[in-house]
Order: structure tokens, then C-alpha cells, then sequence
């Protein structure tokens, strides 16, 4: 099972989120309100970076918490942290959303130019909980580590929501090669953040 | 198809693409086989698919965060207010037994998806099977459709051991161009699409070859049409079933 949190405290986090996914399955508006107020900013950042757009991002983070809201059973407390399912869960439907509205030169525009270890990249003025913004740092220092070419690939597929195929076309490399550098990546990441207990 | 002797670095090859949306064609096969005939038996590509499928959560903190505007969450408390779409029933009737787990051949549902129920004779099977189920006495229907959506009106019935559900709907609205509705069936946070219909003049009567005993609740999406998605797209109802 995913360590989730790891130091810093993420642990305890992880198990009050899943105290609140607890409430939200009988019903509870007021832990409803306590996950959003705690994911709100991340999934919105997602949904924005993702689709480009304001609506289309409200659209998205909307649909992810009313999903959430419906259908809580969705959560599995048995394959990871609750968070890491809300915020895949903004990003399959960010993903979708932008496949619907097909902007795809702008989503290359912005695929390739992300850097997303740049300073100017962290919003001024949003409040995040220290942990939350702990966690943030670990994955940037993990996705720094990687090789340029394993990186691109990765964000063309996660922030430009490019299919493989297209990544190989766009970059002019064999299908193969993007699969490779992808598995690549994930790998590193998943010794990164997932790293086991003993 | 079964894969004899494993080939787990191509196996993680391709669920990492799964896992990332980023597989089409005939990668994209591969990977729902995969997802149905193997990895549920093994525990490594279990394990493999959990932690790709956290790395998608962790990723998203690259992004900066944004506050979203307050409208949004007034938008949310308004619809919580209202009455509940999911019908939050006792988890008590489940058919636990895990060969009750239904895996659907692709085949069936992807020729289904494009399927508009046209033909009269087809609709007519359809409807006469269905009123057999519902007359039933050990029948069960669940409201899938809200009070408050009215005139929209959609059931699910089936008999609780039985191997099919119909859904029955009149007022049914169409879905938006280009697409159709998807109904999945959903279990331990995982979603099967079982069926797929377009509403004609608002009714709908739709044989779903799936055991009801295999899942915990539908949820009905409206979809693009012949696009396979990995969860429901923008959901217009759900209910649990039990
Ligand atoms: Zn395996």
C-alpha cells in the first residue's frame, strides 16, 4: 500500500482525511466542507493548469466534489491516501475536459513550456497548509531528478492530457520511446515518494 | 486472453500509460484485457496499478494551487441541499461472493455502445422482459432518476440473483450532441461500463447483461460517443443498488 505521507506529518493527515471520508459516507455536509476547504486550492490549481481556462477548471473541480459528494464509496481506503484519489480524480476528469474541447495548440504551448520548479509558478497569496505545501516539495525535488527527455513526456501526458501516440508524433520519436521514458519516470517517482518501509 | 508467463515490465509499461489516460488504440485494449484478466489475480500488478495510480494524485501538486472562487463552493452547498441523487442505502444485501464479480467481454459492449434502440422489435424484447422482471414479486426496483428531477423518471429493476438489469425511463433528456449515456457499474472504487443508450422520445428501456449482485450502485453518464473512458464522464444519475 502507498505510504501516502511520509514525514512531516502528511501521515496524520492522511488518517483525518480518512476519519472525514468516514462522515462524508454517512452523509456529512460538514466534512464535506472540511475536505474541500482542505483540497479545494490544489484540485482548482490542477483543473487550471490543465484546461487553461477558469470555467472549464470550475467546471471540472465542481463535478470531482459532487462526485465525491454522490458517491464517497468510490474511495477505496485500501489503495492509498484519500487525497491522492481526490486530486486523480480532478485530473481524469481535467484530462477529459480538455480532450472535449480539443484546444490542442494551446495545450502543446503550455505542455512544453512547463517548468514547473520555477518559483513564479507558486501562486502568491494562497493560504495552503504547511504539510500540504511539504508534500508539494518533495514531488517537485523528485520530478527535478528526472532526465529532461523523461520529464517532457510525462507533462505532455499529465498537463497537456496528450495521448502516447501524440506525444511520439508532436516529438518526433517511435511510440516505444515514449512508453519507455514514461515507465522511466513513474518509476523514479514511485522510489521517490512511494519509498517502503522496511 | 491470458498471459501465460508474464511479462511484468510490459505489463508496467502499459498500465503506466493506463494510468496516465495517455494509451489509445490498440494500446488501450491491451490495458482493459490486462485489467480484467490479470491483474486482479496478481498481487504485484496491484500493487503497481495503486502506487501509478497515487503518482497521479502526488503529480498534481506540481501545479500551483488556486483559490477558486467562492461561487463554487455555494454552487456545491446549493446541490447538497437538495435530495440526494444517490439513494444512501443499509450496505446489507450485497452478493459478496467475488466469482459474482462480473468481467464483460469488450466485444459486447463496444458493439452496444453504438447501438441506438431504434428497432421496435428491439425496444418491444426489451420492454416485455422487463414488465416479466418487474411483475416478479422478487423483483426489486430502485429510483435511479431525483423527486426533483421530475418529469424525468428512471428504474432499475432486477431480481436480486439474477444474472440482468433493466432500466426504464420516461422524460429522459437527451444527451448532449455527438453523445450518449453510459451506465457503469461500480465496486471498491472501480467502475465497468455495462451498457450504453440514447433515449427515444425520452423513453428508455435498456436490457444491462450484468449480474446486479456484481456492484454496489450505477452511476449514468453522459459520454462521448465511441469513446472509452476510464470513469463515468459527467454524471447525470446514480443509484446504489441492494
Ligand atoms: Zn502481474
Amino acid at each position: 500500500m502507498p505510504t501516502g505521507g511520509s514525514h512531516d506529518g502528511g501521515k496524520d493527515h492522511d488518517q483525518s482525511d480518512l476519519f472525514l471520508h468516514g462522515r462524508l459516507r454517512a452523509g456529512d455536509r460538514e466534512a464535506f466542507e472540511e475536505l474541500y476547504r482542505r483540497y479545494a486550492r490544489p484540485a482548482y490549481g490542477l483543473a487550471y493548469r490543465v484546461t487553461g481556462h477558469d470555467l472549464l477548471a470550475q467546471e471540472v473541480v465542481h463535478d470531482a466534489f459532487l462526485a465525491l459528494w454522490r458517491a464517497p464509496e468510490a474511495y477505496d481506503p485500501a489503495r492509498g491516501a484519500f487525497r491522492t484519489f481526490l486530486l486523480s480524480l480532478v485530473h481524469h476528469r481535467a484530462v477529459d475536459t480538455v480532450r472535449r474541447e480539443e484546444r490542442l495548440r494551446r495545450r502543446t504551448e503550455r505542455a512544453l513550456n512547463l517548468e514547473p520548479t520555477r518559483d513564479e509558478d507558486v501562486a502568491e497569496g494562497v493560504v495552503e497548509e504547511a504539510w500540504l505545501a511539504g508534500r508539494r516539495e518533495q514531488v517537485r525535488r523528485a520530478v527535478s531528478t528526472l532526465p529532461p527527455d523523461q520529464r517532457t513526456v510525462l507533462e505532455m501526458a499529465y498537463f497537456g492530457g496528450y495521448t502516447q501516440a501524440r506525444i511520439a508524433e508532436e516529438l518526433g520519436v517511435p511510440l516505444g520511446t515514449v512508453k519507455t521514458r514514461t515507465l522511466a519516470a513513474l518509476r523514479k517517482l514511485r522510489r521517490a515518494l512511494y519509498e517502503r518501509e522496511a | 486472453m491470458t498471459l501465460d508467463a508474464p511479462d511484468h515490465d510490459g505489463i508496467e509499461e502499459l498500465l503506466a500509460g493506463y494510468a496516465l489516460q495517455a494509451l489509445e488504440g490498440e494500446d488501450a485494449a491491451r490495458a482493459d484485457r490486462l485489467l480484467a484478466d490479470h491483474v486482479p489475480s496478481c498481487v504485484r500488478c496491484r500493487e503497481t496499478l495503486a502506487d501509478l495510480r497515487g503518482l497521479t494524485g502526488e503529480l498534481a501538486l506540481l501545479a500551483p494551487p488556486r483559490e477558486p472562487p467562492e461561487t463554487l463552493l455555494a454552487a456545491l452547498r446549493r446541490e447538497l441541499a437538495e435530495p440526494p441523487v444517490v439513494r444512501r442505502r443499509p450496505v446489507a444485501a450485497w452478493v459478496t461472493a467475488a466469482a459474482a464479480m462480473v468481467v464483460l467481454g469488450l466485444s459486447g459492449w463496444n458493439a452496444m455502445l453504438t447501438q441506438r434502440v431504434t428497432r421496435a422489435e428491439e425496444f418491444q424484447s426489451a420492454m416485455s422482459e422487463a414488465f416479466f422482471t418487474t411483475a416478479n414479486p422478487a423483483s426489486q426496483t430502485v429510483q435511479v432518476s431525483a423527486e426533483a428531477q421530475a418529469p424525468t423518471r428512471l428504474y432499475l429493476a432486477y431480481l436480486p440473483d439474477g444474472n440482468r438489469m433493466y432500466l426504464m425511463g420516461s422524460g429522459v433528456p437527451d444527451p448532449r450532441e455527438g453523445h450518449v449515456y453510459w451506465v457503469w457499474g461500480f465496486r471498491d472504487g472501480t467502475f465497468v461500463p455495462i451498457g450504453a443508450f440514447l433515449p427515444h422520445d425520452g423513453l428508455v428501456v435498456l436490457r444491462i447483461d450484468a449480474a446486479p449482485g456484481a456492484f454496489e450502485g450505477i452511476v449514468i453518464a453522459d459520454e462521448r460517443e465511441g469513446r472509452i473512458g476510464r470513469l463515468p464522464g459527467d454524471e447525470r444519475w446514480a443509484t446504489r443498488i441492494g
